[in-house]
């Protein structure tokens, strides 16, 4: 089932930096430094836009394969929504 | 300067004032001996600290431990910005400025209080405390942040023909638009104090111990990347987090990071000089 991504404001502070971004968990102090993609994802996730939208605009955006993207981004999504940083629901959300 | 039956005086950290007041006449001359170049009599103070000093089967007793890595609370329901220390038995009140500490008798318990409630209040001036040596040479404000060992000191003891601001502890504001480097009493491996005077940063630098003089300028990506984990920042708020977090891609953002690879001579200045 797709579900919508957004960051997780609350505990998240984000900058984009020389074109990518550095997101803090500020629950635990730890920081992220992404990619360019990594970074397209992150800007992506407003919390309207569900996973498989941001997996469509990847492939559109960095000229990737869809089954790369899909199980890239999936993962990639998954890992940081583990970590706190973004929030998936299955329903749009506020904000992000 | 004596209020009543107690000691009290006022230091200028990084242009902020603070009143110390205890008392113990033995810890302020300990004190008055340490902070001697940040002495600010005079002053209309924006901050208090009173102290209590433990005797010493009180310290014993006392479950609390004493290590550099206090625990902080911070409840804003009560009293607004209260922050309770649990290290040295310290509170400080952000809203009022006022803090207590009750300690043994020794000035680095002042000091490592002193370095939490600086950590705080300077985030509203916007400023941070960062673990860094910093210098003035011809003017211009040099910071090397680094772990220990990284060679902070061995950086400052290179300049002979500069300025010590500190060779642990580094007081960065923002003056005039300007990321401004100021001196500290938070000192390292020297044992000594910085003066207690700022100068615009020129340039922050990450030292590396290496066998040649090298200087690699860093995206500020890169920079912020080996900044954060330097910041001094006690307080577990989200808020307080944020802002110090901006503040810091602020400064990467307009003050040039380099990668210095160093001998342990005075000749890195060159390279420095050179970047």
């Amino acid at each position: 089932m797709d579900k919508y991504v957004a960051k997780n404001s609350d505990q998240t502070a984000h900058r984009i930096v020389d074109g990518e971004a550095v997101v803090v968990n500020l629950k635990d102090s730890t920081f992220q430094t992404l990619n360019s993609v990594g970074t397209f994802i992150w800007q992506q996730a407003d919390g309207r836009t569900s996973v498989k939208e941001i997996i469509q605009r990847v492939c559109q955006e960095f000229e990737v394969d869809p089954d790369t993207a899909d199980k890239d981004c999936s993962e990639f999504i998954g890992e940081l929504a583990n970590k706190g940083l973004l929030v998936l629901s299955p329903h749009p959300l506020e904000g992000g | 300067m004596v209020t009543g039956n107690r000691n009290s005086l006022t230091l200028s950290i990084g242009g902020i004032s603070t009143v110390i007041s205890s008392e113990s006449e033995e810890f302020m001359a300990q004190t008055k001996e340490r902070y001697a170049k940040f002495f600010a009599d005079g002053l209309d103070p924006a901050l208090k600290i009173e102290l209590e000093v433990l005797a010493p089967e009180n310290v014993q007793r006392s479950p609390i431990s004493f290590g550099e890595s206090p625990e902080v609370s911070l409840d804003r329901s009560k009293g607004g910005s209260t922050i309770a220390w649990h290290g040295l038995s310290g509170k400080f009140d952000s809203r009022t400025g006022e803090g207590k500490l009750r300690c043994p008798l020794s000035p680095a318990s002042l000091n490592s209080f002193l370095r939490f409630v600086y950590s705080l209040v300077l985030v509203k001036e916007p400023g941070f405390l960062v673990h860094a040596s910093s210098l003035i040479r011809n003017g211009k404000g040099y910071v090397f942040p680094g772990e220990s060992g990284a060679g902070k000191t061995t950086i400052a003891q290179l300049s002979p023909d500069s300025t010590l601001l500190t060779d642990d502890i580094s007081l960065v504001k923002i003056v005039n638009g300007e990321f401004t480097a100021f001196g500290t009493p938070f000192w390292g491996a020297l044992a000594i104090g910085g003066e207690n005077i700022s100068a615009p940063i020129t340039g922050v630098y990450f030292p590396i111990k290496d066998r040649k003089n090298c200087l690699k300028r860093l995206k500020p990506k890169q920079a912020l990347e080996r900044l954060l984990p330097h910041v001094v920042f006690f307080a577990k708020d989200n808020e307080f987090s944020k802002q110090l977090f901006m503040l810091c891609c602020d400064f990467v953002t307009k003050v040039p990071g380099y990668e210095l690879y160093f001998l342990p001579q005075s000749s890195f200045w060159r390279c420095v000089d050179s970047g």
